[in-house]
């Protein structure tokens, strides 16, 4: 009897395993919301109280090649989606940032100029662009780091506003 | 039309892989066995031919390929995707099953039952392939331009990689079948044991080679400095190679005293199916990292079907027949067989470390606690100190007789080893901190230097015993005998390699312009100038570095980053400067983005690193020295 007991553990083992597994693999997915106040900004053309969530902040410039790729995304949220979207231009020269949005459309309710790169450091970047979601009490719910994809846009971005709606609501 | 042939020869090749598996006709399934291969063949030549082709109206080629892309890189780039992949490990697979069908396996029932076996095998592949990963799929319209190969996987080394890796893991399924097939007949003895062993061998050599190719591209392409790096992909590929390690040393055992059969059974069920988990974890995105290109959760659910199928499967036939093993053989506490069991047990008590450790976060997050991560450090607390004994019992093993040793005739021969090991120890160790100073690691540089010269003085010192130096004693040596020397030596040596690469690392990172000076170890590293070059598909910074060692000139070094427009990606190649000694590893950072003069450069010294790559090709040699040996002796 032990010695079939014996036999049987590693199909037991076994099977402990892959039903582990298969908890992980159809677990539907979850997206990580963080909850962080908003570091304050003091910006020339944006300041704290100039933001009014739910809305983006993004930060850009128009030597950042990865930028342009992600304007059409900003582009689309603003005008279908009707998402507040501001933007922190960062060591951008006044006339380039211009003739940049003038180029593709400008998709920010307000611009702040970051020429010292002090929101860069307050908000802890680690290069352009990237985004923040806030929610109507300035807090942080979520960053994205690097280019915003029309499938961050699409998987991420409207579920996180949807959920704060809903959650707004109760 | 060629793709279409080749999606065509798919299609029949599962039907033909499923007549192989159910049909009750063993001169079917040896047909079906051969066509498999054929079929399996032409799907790869097929999907070969889009890539060489470059047809950019395969989505596969348009993702993953490149018109401007070297030809060497566009053949390899057919495995350098998941979906390629999976179709070269079905062919590997295939090939397996025509290689049994073809050889002299005896008697007739057992050989059908292998190759039902291989033929499930491959309908499970082959339909995972066909529904999640289609090779052959069409775009259209079709692109103006391919979306380039992966830049990091445009390397030589990488080419081979895979199919390698594959080899050794495919490799396996032969024992695996081996062993269901002899688990049913009740049949699993040393016949079965002299049988199968060719198969280890050439799988172990093979996934040996493989995961020392991949050690020696992390180490040259990734440029992060190290060669191993515990990431869960390279765990997946060293659980396989502990347990078949482990696998190959028990059917020896199995081989000459008809023992350890139930064990034998287990071990080749349980190391070809760590083969198909680490295919599992790579991927189905469960674990991420930097190896996993295919995340898709369908094919994660496919693959852990197939994994639960076979696995599971083998496992119920293992618990259900088991008791059908009777090992009689007896052999005392000091003797052979029972150093291979200590092998045996050192080798799965660290493949069990290393699948906990790479399991345990997922479990983790299966349970819904919080995500963690673990470490180097888990692994080094824990795989490190099972290796030590492991390699002391090595070295000695070779000297004690199978049955019943005596210590009365083992100390003699055991006398000169250790004289020699005390004897050489503290003056390599004086020489070494010499040389590579600063930094000590007074315990681990003992026990690990101690242990690296205990293997190696012990292996030769057996070989010479062995032989008596005699020429013709030395040429009539069994090869066979030839490869286990030479794989336990390279085992030594690699460690060496470790060893001085770990203990007596210097690394430093600077930020330079041109003209500044590093001093690293015995070397000075001055900046000439940072130009820019450019190849078939990058553009790159290219920084010349004068290297001087004690004041001379000895060479100029050019590390680059290399951008590639077309993948929108980056790589970095560091320059290498080798020498028997050590090897200076240098690599180009970012440049400052203020004053634009400074660039980020990083240095390391990897003392001994050479003799890493010397043992990891002493040890598939070795492996492969013994593949030689059985074939002859069959023959």
């Amino acid at each position: 009897m032990k010695k079939n007991f014996l036999n049987m553990l590693p199909l037991v083992v076994f099977l402990a395993l892959v039903i582990s597994f298969a908890t992980i693999l159809l677990r539907p997915e979850k997206i990580e919301m963080m909850s962080k106040p908003m570091p304050p900004l003091t910006l020339k053309g944006l300041k704290t109280e100039d933001i009014k969530g739910p809305a983006l902040i993004n930060f850009f410039a128009s030597w950042c090649t990865p930028c342009h790729a992600e304007h059409d995304n900003l582009m689309a949220l603003s005008e279908k989606h009707k998402l507040p979207i501001y933007g922190i231009a960062y060591k951008d020269k006044r006339k380039d940032t211009d003739r940049y949005l003038k180029e593709l459309g400008n998709p920010y309710k307000k611009i702040g100029r970051d020429d010292k790169g002090r929101a860069f450091i307050d908000w802890g970047l680690s290069g352009v662009p990237e985004t923040f979601l806030i929610d109507a009490d300035n807090m942080i719910r979520y960053h994205h780091a690097g280019v915003l994809l029309e499938e961050d846009v699409s998987a991420t971005i409207m579920p996180i506003i949807q959920e704060l709606e809903t959650t707004d609501e109760n | 039309m060629i793709p279409e042939l080749g999606h065509f020869a798919l299609i029949l090749a599962l039907l033909v892989a499923l007549a192989q598996g159910i049909l009750p006709f063993p001169e079917i399934k040896k047909r079906s066995a051969i066509l498999l291969f054929l079929l399996n063949l032409s799907a790869f030549s097929a999907l070969m031919w889009a890539y060489i082709v470059t047809d950019l109206s395969v989505n596969n080629v348009a993702e993953n390929s490149h018109t401007l892309k070297p030809f060497i890189y566009k053949i390899a780039g057919v495995w350098g995707n998941h979906e390629g992949s999976m179709v070269l490990w079905s062919l590997m697979l295939s090939l397996f099953s025509m290689l049994v069908a073809l050889s002299k396996v005896q008697p007739e029932t057992f050989k059908a039952k292998i190759l039902s076996i291989q033929g499930l095998l491959a309908t499970g592949f082959l339909a995972f392939i066909l529904f999640t990963s289609n090779p052959f799929t069409r775009l259209l319209p079709a692109p103006v331009d391919g979306a380039g190969l992966n830049p990091i996987l445009q390397d030589p080394g990488l080419a081979i990689h895979p199919p390698l890796l594959y080899m050794g893991y495919v490799g396996f399924s032969v024992a695996f079948a081996f062993a269901i097939a002899g688990l049913l007949e009740g049949k699993l003895d040393k016949h079965w044991a002299k049988a199968v062993k060719p198969w280890v061998l050439l799988a172990w050599s093979s996934l040996s080679a493989g995961i020392a190719l991949g050690s020696w591209w992390a180490y040259y392409e990734l440029g992060w400095g190290g060669w191993w790096f515990w990431d869960p992909v390279e765990n997946a590929s060293l659980m396989p190679w502990l347990l078949g390690t482990a696998l190959l040393h028990s059917v020896i055992v199995l081989e000459k005293r008809d023992t350890l059969k139930r064990w034998v059974a287990l071990l080749a069920i349980l190391t070809f199916s760590l083969s198909m988990l680490g295919t599992f974890l790579v991927r189905s995105g469960v674990l991420t990292s930097v190896h996993a290109f295919a995340v898709d959760p369908m094919r994660g659910v496919f693959i852990l079907g197939l994994l639960t199928l076979y696995t599971g499967g083998a496992l119920a036939v293992y618990a259900w027949k088991a008791n059908t093993l009777e090992s009689k053989a007896e052999f005392s506490s000091l003797s052979r067989e029972t150093t291979l069991i200590l092998n045996n047990l050192f080798m799965a008590t660290a493949c069990a470390t290393v699948l906990i450790g790479t399991l345990y976060p997922l479990l983790m997050e299966a349970l819904n606690a919080e995500q963690i991560s673990v470490g180097p450090p888990y692994f080094q607390a824990t795989f490190v100190p099972l290796m030590i004994p492991a390699l002391l019992i090595m070295g000695i093993a070779p000297f004690i007789p199978w049955k019943k040793g005596s210590f009365k005739s083992l100390t003699p021969r055991l006398k000169l080893p250790l004289l020699i090991t005390i004897g050489t120890l503290p003056p390599l160790i004086w020489v070494m901190e010499n040389n590579n100073g600063d930094e000590t690691h007074p315990v681990g540089v003992w026990i690990g230097l101690g242990v690296a010269l205990w293997l190696s003085i012990t292996t030769i010192t057996e070989w010479a015993q062995r032989t008596e130096l005699k020429p013709d004693r030395i040429k009539s040596l069994p090869l066979s005998s030839w490869g286990m020397s030479t794989a336990h030596l390279g085992i030594a040596v690699a460690l060496f390699g470790m060893i001085g690469s770990t203990l007596w690392l210097q690394e430093k990172v600077l930020l330079m312009k041109p003209g500044d000076v590093m001093e690293i170890g015995r070397y000075e590293l001055k900046l000439k100038e940072v130009g820019s070059i450019f190849g078939p598909n990058y553009a790159a910074d290219a920084a010349q570095i004068e290297l001087k060692a004690s004041g001379r000139k000895i060479d100029t070094l050019t590390p680059e980053r290399r951008h590639y427009p077309v993948a929108q990606q980056g790589t970095t190649e560091a320059a290498i400067r080798k020498s028997w000694r050590d090897d200076v590893y240098v690599a180009l950072g970012e440049q400052d983005t203020e004053s634009r003069e400074y660039w980020v450069i990083r240095a390391y010294v990897h003392p001994l690193v050479p003799y890493l790559w010397l043992g990891y090709v002493m040890i598939a040699l070795g492996g492969f020295l013994a593949l030689i040996g059985t074939r002859k002796k069959s023959a």
